[in-house]
């Protein structure tokens, strides 16, 4: 039967040789689609692929004072970058090696080696500190990895649907920088479980910007675990992907808070290594906090010195004082690092000094230190002992700046990154840096490029006026307690987005006072198109797109001004041990705008961080507080002691600009000083006839204008009473106040929480008592308002934008009876003549009125002392107002400081 | 006699070697831009490959095919390893270190199941029932089954046409033939839906369903596809020329010394060099299924039906990726991608069907049908005569037919 099969098989042969044909034929027609009838298509594509648009930064606008001074000005700062490819060929490290060396002096401040020992070891210091921490951390990542390559209880199903979401659009997986705790389990997971990696077959994993992992874990696994390591040197962008429901997390969250740690301490360290700040710091206040006027005049003579200011006494003072200030550190850290000392000190360590250690961790951070340090033993002291242990042999590492800057380990970062991409080997250079590395390596020796882009100095001298003004955010640009200035004007955001700034060089993760895109000073970005070449250079495109430039911004401040009342209400609060601060606002009448704004404690970048600090310490540890008391940890009585406690320093530490901000965790009742719009509002609703007499227990028969000038309660409650404090309220908010106003961040519309208080509560309404709260910008408004005889005109800060005046804001007209309002006013005369003295008061022609606002609860026995009015009482110019809070004194107290800032403002002209 | 078989044999190789050398060349152009080295690894693979293919092509066919079971077993043996003391790359499981020298198990079976499934059929000829497949079944099953599990789905998947054209050409009935197309059909979408892993899915639809899924997910999948596609667009009818291919030189397109290598040839040679490939392609597939049609015997025939095949599938199915006809799948092409032992393979595979080429029952007139023929033309030329007187024929000398006699045909 051969034959058949012959056929058979021929036939079938002939049938599948067709087959093979067929599709070829099939393959040569796509291949025609693609080559001749869509090739126009896919070369537009191709060239679209290769032109990449860098960012041209817009200059941004300074922030000038009412005279046209600068404020915060742009600076130029320039980045250095490298080309991977030109710098991997082996003999290019020692090219990186001569940069890195180019760099150093720049990078090592003047005051490093200052003669100033004291601050150079303390830098030196936290610089080994920082240093123990960030060997530890590689020693708990090496450990770790280790654990987990153990691990081999893998939930597959949770790591496919975890690696799925993590896959981006190149057809493989790149993990980018805020994926970071899933990058290093994923990186783990593949060193631990290679039926896992099986499983993913077709997948590329990728270290953001580098090679392929799989084919470094074929390899050199060392690799992958210094690009794990580089990935941590991303610090600041963690803690936001710990998911807290993932059992896994529990070790990340133990870097997260090892890395917050470092992170804080890196700050410390860098501003320690700028010498500006260190400058800035030797002059602060701070160092002489405390000293009264006279023993100031006394330490002046006896250092020879013929000004008394606290900053060239604080300057004198530093040789003699003790090193180390600490105030970069929180105290958890300080706590834990002094531990450091000891151990660097080899002194033996007690297990309480090894709890001491742990300061900060939470439970389960301590239970997975322990299994890192392989330490079997629930001991905390122990525990902490051995990860003090740990530090101690970290901290014998080399303690110098260039070990930020190791070739090594930047080499290693440059060949893991991803080709055709400029690195960023260096980031802030000033020109001068830059010019001298350009002149030194050239363009294209080793790929080198030098971008110029935007950063900010803030005008600062030692009195550190333009940081109070243009306040601070957090990192990520959320203003806190209160303290921010958002530039308003005329109940619209003239400044968009914008958010407040930190002293010094601009650091962008601290925040900027032009944060948010298309801002007024920030301006618009443009576009740098270029194209890349076959030989992976860059042409730069003709058709990029210019950058919109920002705008100048001058505000209504003056800044000498600012600066001497910035003195002013700190000796204010220093005199009469005022425990929540101080603060003053004057407004000039005519116009409305705001010429100063201070308050003390002063709000600087370096101390708000401290306290920033401190302060969330301090809910975090009112938060763990609050667990264990729900969890039975804890009695009710020892939590509401501790509670309090805690409370109590949150609400010192909490730092904010009192003067625009009433604070968020205090209360700021501005006593009598409402009592001269009351009067008015009352005699004009026919409350009380014009001459009519109430007795007051303690001020005797009073009529309306002595009511004013002795600051009868009696009458003003009497007042109230009839009148209701509905009216009162409207009134007083015709006036500026209880209402939300374009100028305040965060304030209430207490209005109508005022108008629903009943019996002794709507009675203080009327004496400034009880739940009110306001500030200084608040009252000199309402007392401007009052000068002006019922004229409203917004307060304002922003004077012009690029030279165009913005308008001044009216707003409806209060009726105020003309020869009421003199009576008040002379009353108000009065008021100042006994607070300021006669002399005095009659030779600024002030006329003010002082408040004593009593505070309940915990503050019982505390008062804001005010005072509040306008100068000169025949034309009048400017409005004003004072307070000291949480003081023992009465508000008359505040009027001889009150007095001298309206000297200040009227002799200096505005 | 002798001339010809030679012939064969250089057209195998010569062909083979024109297909590797045009590989060499390209991934020259490809590493020249990277910076690696990769090629100079593939050059000696060239030269052992050559080696081990005028070895196996010395080798007598049918010696290999009386062992095929053996070596079957051997490369089933080292697939199995593979799950134990493989080396992971890439996230897949699929090579063993052998003395330093790193092998992948699947390429070998491929050349293994062929010897072995050309074994099994050699001799068969009733395909009736289905329980006669069973072996068949079971013979393929095994490797498909170890292989799919690195994982390693495009080269498992590759198995089943080879097999079932060995089976077709072997005899095997239209109706089996297509029922196991159908079974495959619906195991294909069975496997789809159950088995793949979601970014094997999207890899499926990207290709032919591009539009269903969303643009993320069009952008996550496609991408190599859409840069492979643009560099095969850009190509233009000569192309870009050696080492200047814009997506080549600017690293644009991953995988393209191996998985992507048609794609820079496309782009550098353009349409002209693309039909050079395709040309060398073809006529190296046609040079074995000639031989397979000049193999009188069976086993000969399965032999280079497989091999043909395999390496015309191969070849089709990674073409068929890089020009998006296919979803995208890690297949070499067969002698011009980078890869060791892929090269090895189809240097055996070439060496088999030229053992085949080179053995006595390779017929020199032609087809066998042809020879009968040309036998039965020759024996009639003297025309018909008086007929002398003939003894009559014993059982001894009774002729055997040469031919098959059929129903209603006298016979002599």
């Amino acid at each position: 039967m051969a034959r058949p099969v012959l056929i058979l098989a021929e036939r079938r042969l002939g049938r599948l040789s067709l087959f093979f044909m067929i599709a070829l034929v099939v393959m040569i027609g796509r291949l025609v689609q693609l080559q001749f009838v869509e090739a126009s298509h896919y070369e537009g594509l191709v060239a679209q692929a290769r032109v990449f648009a860098e960012p041209i930064a817009a200059h941004r606008g300074a922030i000038l004072d009412r005279q046209g001074r600068m404020l915060a000005e742009r600076v130029e700062r320039y980045q250095i970058t490298v080309l991977p490819t030109a710098f991997r060929e082996a003999n290019r490290i020692d090219a990186l090696q001569d940069l890195v060396a180019a760099f150093l002096p720049e990078l090592l401040p003047a005051g490093f080696a200052a003669p100033e020992i004291g601050l150079a070891r303390q830098a030196e210091a936290r610089e080994a500190r920082f240093r123990a921490v960030y060997a530890l951390r590689e020693e708990a990542v090496q450990r770790l990895l280790a654990l987990r390559a153990r691990d081999l209880r893998l939930d597959r199903d949770h790591l496919m649907a975890r690696l799925e979401r993590l896959r981006y659009p190149a057809g493989e997986l790149i993990l980018p920088p805020s994926k970071l705790p899933a990058r290093i389990e994923t990186a783990l997971l593949l060193l631990a479980d290679n039926e896992v990696c099986g499983s993913l077959r077709s997948l590329r994993l990728r270290l953001a910007g580098g090679q392929s992992l799989g084919e470094v874990l074929a390899t050199t696994p060392e690799r992958v675990i210094a690009g794990i390591e580089r990935e941590f040197l991303d610090l600041n962008r963690l803690a936001h992907d710990v998911l807290p429901e993932d059992p896994r997390s529990f070790w990340a969250k133990l870097f997260s808070q090892e890395l917050r740690n470092v992170a804080r301490m890196e700050r410390g360290v860098r501003r320690d290594l700028d010498d500006q700040i260190l400058k800035v710091e030797l002059g602060s206040h701070d160092l002489a906090r405390g000293l009264a006027t006279a023993e100031r005049a006394a330490l002046a003579a006896e250092l020879g010195l013929e000004t008394r200011s606290r900053a060239a006494l604080a300057a004198r003072l530093l040789p003699y004082l003790k090193e180390g200030r600490g105030g970069l550190l929180p105290a958890e850290e300080r706590e834990r690092f002094e531990l450091v000392d000891e151990i660097i000190d080899g002194r033996p360590l007690a297990e309480e000094a090894g709890a001491k250690a742990l300061a900060g961790f939470e439970d389960y951070e301590i239970r997975s230190l322990a299994g890192i340090l392989e330490v079997w033993d629930d001991d905390p002291g122990r525990i902490g002992r051995a990860y003090a242990e740990r530090v101690r042999g970290a901290a014998d590492f080399a303690l110098r700046k260039a070990d930020y800057l190791s070739p090594e380990k930047e080499w290693a970062r440059i060949v893991q990154h991803r080709d055709g991409v400029p690195y960023e080997l260096f980031d802030g250079c000033s020109f001068e840096v830059a010019n001298r590395v350009w002149e030194s390596f050239g363009l294209r020796e080793i790929g080198l490029g030098v971008r110029a882009s935007e950063g900010r100095r803030y005008w600062e001298d030692e009195r550190g006026v333009a940081t109070t003004l243009v306040g601070r955010c957090n990192r990520s640009g959320k203003p806190l307690g209160g303290l921010e200035l958002l530039l308003y004007q005329g109940g619209e955001s003239l400044l968009r987005d914008e958010g407040p700034g930190v002293a010094g060089e601009e650091d962008d993760e601290e925040g900027a006072v032009d944060q948010g895109p298309g801002g007024v000073l920030r301006g618009k970005s443009g576009k740098l198109l270029r194209r890349r070449e076959l030989d992976r250079s860059y042409t730069t495109l003709e058709r990029s797109e210019p950058p919109r430039h920002g705008l100048d911004v001058r505000l209504t401040i003056d800044r000498d001004f600012q600066a001497k009342a910035e003195e002013i209400v700190a000796e204010l609060a220093a005199e009469l041990g005022a425990a929540g601060g101080a603060s003053a606002t004057v407004i000039d009448l005519e116009t409305g705008d705001i010429l100063l704004l201070a308050s003390a404690p002063r709000v600087r970048g370096i101390d708000y961080l401290d306290r920033y600090l401190a302060e969330d310490a301090t809910r975090r540890e009112r938060a763990a507080l609050g667990s264990a008391r729900r969890d039975g940890a804890i009695s009710r009585e020892d939590w509401r002691r501790r509670d309090a406690e805690l409370r109590d320093r949150l609400e010192e530490l909490s730092l904010h600009d009192r003067a625009f901000a009433a604070g968020t965790t205090s209360q700021s009742p501005p006593g009598s000083v409402l009592k001269p719009i009351a009067a008015i509002g009352m005699l004009q609703d026919g409350v009380f006839g014009v001459g009519e007499e109430i007795y007051d227990k303690h001020k005797g028969v009073v009529d309306v204008w002595r009511a004013i000038e002795v600051s009868s309660n009696a009458f003003f409650w009497e007042g109230a009473r009839r009148w209701g404090v509905g009216p009162l309220v409207d009134w007083y908010a015709r006036f500026g106040l209880c209402r939300p106003i374009p100028l305040l961040i965060d304030h209430e519309d207490a209005a109508a929480r005022l108008r629903s208080l009943r019996g002794d509560a709507a009675k203080n309404v009327v004496i400034g008592q009880g739940s009110m709260s306001l500030s200084t910008l608040e009252v000199a408004a309402m007392m401007a308002n009052l000068a002006r005889r019922g004229r409203v005109i917004e307060p304002r800060i922003v004077l012009a934008i690029d030279d165009r005046r913005q308008p001044v804001v009216t707003g409806e007209r209060i009726p105020v009876d003309e020869a009421i309002a003199e009576r008040v006013f002379d009353a108000m005369e009065k008021v100042a003549a006994k607070a300021i003295g006669g002399a005095e008061a009659a030779r600024l022609g002030i006329a003010g009125k002082t408040g004593t606002a009593e505070l309940g609860g915990r503050h019982d026995g505390l008062y804001n002392a005010w005072f509040a009015g306008f100068a000169p009482r025949e034309r009048p110019r400017i409005a004003f107002a004072v307070v000291a809070e949480r003081t023992h004194s009465m508000g008359k107290t505040s009027a001889p400081f009150a007095a001298r800032i309206v000297d200040l403002v009227l002799g200096g002209g505005s | 006699m002798i001339g010809r078989f030679r012939l064969s044999s250089l057209i195998f190789f010569g062909l083979a070697l024109g297909l590797a050398l045009f590989g060499y060349w390209t991934q020259t152009s490809v590493f020249e831009v990277t910076g690696d080295v990769s090629h100079r690894t593939q050059g000696k693979w060239l030269v052992i490959s050559l080696v081990a293919g005028i070895a196996v092509a010395m080798i007598p066919y049918r010696f290999l095919l009386r062992r095929a079971y053996l070596v079957y077993a051997a490369a089933l043996g080292l697939l199995a390893l593979v799950p134990v003391i493989g080396v992971s790359r890439n996230f897949s499981r699929r090579w063993l270190e052998l003395g330093g020298i790193s092998v992948q198990p699947s390429e070998l079976m491929k050349i293994a199941f062929i010897l072995a499934l050309a074994r099994m059929l050699q001799h068969k000829s009733d395909f009736g029932r289905w329980r006669k497949l069973l072996p068949v079944a079971i013979l393929l099953g095994a490797p498909v089954l170890l292989i799919f599990a690195q994982p390693d789905l495009s080269t498992a998947v590759l198995f089943v046409p080879t097999g079932l054209a060995m089976l077709y050409v072997a005899g095997a009935e239209r109706r089996h033939v297509l029922r196991i197309l159908l079974g495959g059909l619906i195991g294909a979408v069975l496997i789809f839906s159950f088995l793949l892993a979601p970014y094997q899915r999207e890899r499926v639809l990207s290709t032919f369903m591009r539009s269903k899924l969303t643009e993320s997910e069009q952008k996550r999948e496609g991408f190599q596809l859409e840069q492979a596609i643009r560099s095969i667009g850009i190509g233009g009818l000569a192309g870009q020329g050696w080492g200047q291919g814009t997506q080549n030189r600017l690293n644009m397109l991953p995988y393209r010394h191996n998985d992507f290598i048609f794609a820079v040839i496309a782009e550098e040679r353009g349409f002209l060099g693309a039909l050079l490939l395709f040309g060398l392609i073809l006529a190296l597939m046609m040079a074995i299924f000639r031989t397979a049609r000049l193999s009188r015997e069976t086993g000969g025939r399965l032999l280079c039906v497989g091999t043909g095949t395999l390496f015309g599938c191969q070849s089709l199915v990674h073409v068929g990726v890089n020009i998006g006809l296919v979803p995208t799948t890690g297949m070499t092409l067969p002698f011009v991608s980078a890869g060791g032992t892929s090269l090895l393979t189809f240097s055996i595979a070439v060496a088999l069907a030229s053992s085949v080429a080179r053995s006595r029952e390779v017929s020199f007139a032609g087809s066998p049908l042809a020879e009968q023929l040309a036998r039965l033309r020759a024996l009639g030329a003297t025309g018909p005569g008086p007929e002398p007187e003939r003894p009559r024929p014993t059982a001894l000398q009774a002729p055997r037919p040469m031919v098959e006699s059929s129903p209603g045909r006298p016979t002599r």
